[in-house]
């Protein structure tokens, strides 16, 4: 055989590999975080893809100091909080003035497409945790998903919303208020 | 507090995600209080149970198509690849091929790159020359170190075969070492780190006795997928041919 490198691989095969095996390593588990936040598959499927394409397109600004998986959790993040926030303004567009107070805003319209899983298998916790969920702003969803599934410390959360600590708990402290009033009765008919 | 004061609502979140009060004289409030406790497990409860939400899980194709999409749109959009692949790996080619001369000239480079950051402005210009010169060798060992990965990843082997893979991995991490020293001088921790945990795999799997070879090679494969190193590398790339392009150095004491 020859030697390595000296039959190199067809052009680009080397320049993606990285990235393949980058995106069989950590998709879903983003897509996993995508979807608690956004409670929709092909919104998350489109936040996975909006973040992995900024992070190829933003190779040079990673910090290798960091691990990868936490920048590439950190891009999702933000690109579903985005999102969740375009829902918001858009709901808030399309309702008539009287009807802008925050509560009422953000009440059923964060989800405001439920994806096919949401309509033909929702069991009852699935159906009441989206209920809770779309009663929650974008920035409380957000502090609940990282703080409640993904195991962030309140002050890493707020870091990455760019909230003070104060104001971060507050937000998760909403959350669970909203989560306990739909899912109490639940479990303890249960 | 004292034993009539019972825990907030906030209080028992906090408690229940471990999170630290901001209160003092909670500890051991729990224990001995029943109707904070019946509370807390309350709360307990539910959490637990929104834990147990499962996600659905997208298709088995799910990964191939992300790519798919991903890659498709860079291209689209007139990027291309990242970093054209045949030109940086003609020149790597040229630039191993300089071997120890190269390693020499690049101990010198940041020695005289280091020492003309210090002084006046007017030799700055020569300085800059050489930092321009060690940055497009780096970003091609790094280039060249991907891309022997991939064939190492990738390529069907014979027991014949390991021992030239072998070797070419301990030349790798010769040629590795060197950058990595001069990287380590120039402050580039960086760079440096990414390069040496390249060379710890290859130089496992190179030192490998005959009878070890294959299975040291399939565990390089798989921590080469596990720590991403592929992508860590193109990191490295592109930051280097990112400085080579817009080109100014960052301080006085920092020479690559």
């Amino acid at each position: 055989m020859s030697g390595l490198g000296q039959t190199p691989p067809e052009a680009g095969a080397a320049d993606d590999e990285g990235f393949r095996a980058l995106v069989t390593s950590h998709a879903r588990s983003l897509h996993r975080l995508a979807y608690r936040m956004t409670r929709n598959e092909q919104d998350a499927e489109d936040v996975v893809q909006e973040a992995l394409l900024k992070a190829y397109r933003g190779l040079d600004k990673f910090e290798n100091r960091s691990e990868l998986s936490t920048w590439l959790h950190r891009i999702t993040t933000n690109c579903a909080y985005d999102l969740l926030r375009k829902r918001v303004r858009r709901a808030e567009d399309d309702l008539p003035e009287t009807d802008s107070e925050a509560g009422a805003v953000t009440s059923g319209l964060l989800s405001s497409t439920p994806g096919p899983d949401q309509t033909a298998h929702a069991g009852d916790i699935r159906r009441k945790v989206n209920e809770s969920m779309e009663r929650m702003s974008a920035t409380e969803r957000t502090a609940f998903v990282l703080r409640h599934y993904e195991g962030h410390t309140l002050e890493h959360i707020g870091q990455t919303l760019g909230l003070s600590l104060a104001a971060t708990k507050q937000c998760v402290f909403r959350a669970v208020r909203k989560v306990r009033q739909d899912l109490e009765p639940l479990v303890q008919a249960s | 507090m004292n034993a009539l004061q019972h825990l907030t609502n906030n209080q028992l979140v906090l408690l229940y995600y471990r999170e630290p009060l901001e209160e003092i004289g909670f500890d051991g409030h729990l224990a001995g209080c029943a109707e904070c406790l019946a509370r807390f497990e309350r709360l307990t409860r539910v959490l637990r149970v929104v834990a147990q939400d499962d996600v659905p899980e997208p298709a088995g194709d799910f990964e191939a198509r992300m790519t798919e999409r991903v890659l498709a749109a860079v291209r689209s959009q007139g990027r291309g690849r990242l970093l054209p692949f045949p030109g940086r790996f003609q020149r790597a080619a040229r630039v191993l091929a300089a071997g120890a001369a190269l390693a020499a000239c690049l101990v010198l480079a940041f020695s005289v790159g280091r020492h003309l950051g210090r002084v006046e402005e007017q030799t700055l210009t020569a300085a800059q020359t050489q930092e321009r010169v060690l940055l497009t060798a780096l970003g091609e060992h790094l280039g060249r170190s991907r891309v022997t990965l991939v064939e190492l990843k990738n390529r069907e082997v014979s027991m014949k075969d390991l021992k030239d893979l072998q070797l070419a991995a301990d030349n790798l991490v010769t040629a590795s070492r060197l950058f990595r020293a001069a990287a380590e001088r120039a402050g580039e921790g960086q760079i440096a780190g990414v390069m040496e945990e390249t060379e710890r795999l290859l130089l496992r799997f190179a030192a490998a006795p005959d009878a070890e070879a294959k299975s040291e090679l399939d565990g390089l494969r798989k921590r080469v997928d596990s720590r991403d190193l592929l992508f860590r590398l193109q990191v490295m790339e592109a930051q280097v041919e990112k400085r080579e392009k817009t080109f100014a150095p960052s301080s006085s004491n920092r020479s690559l």
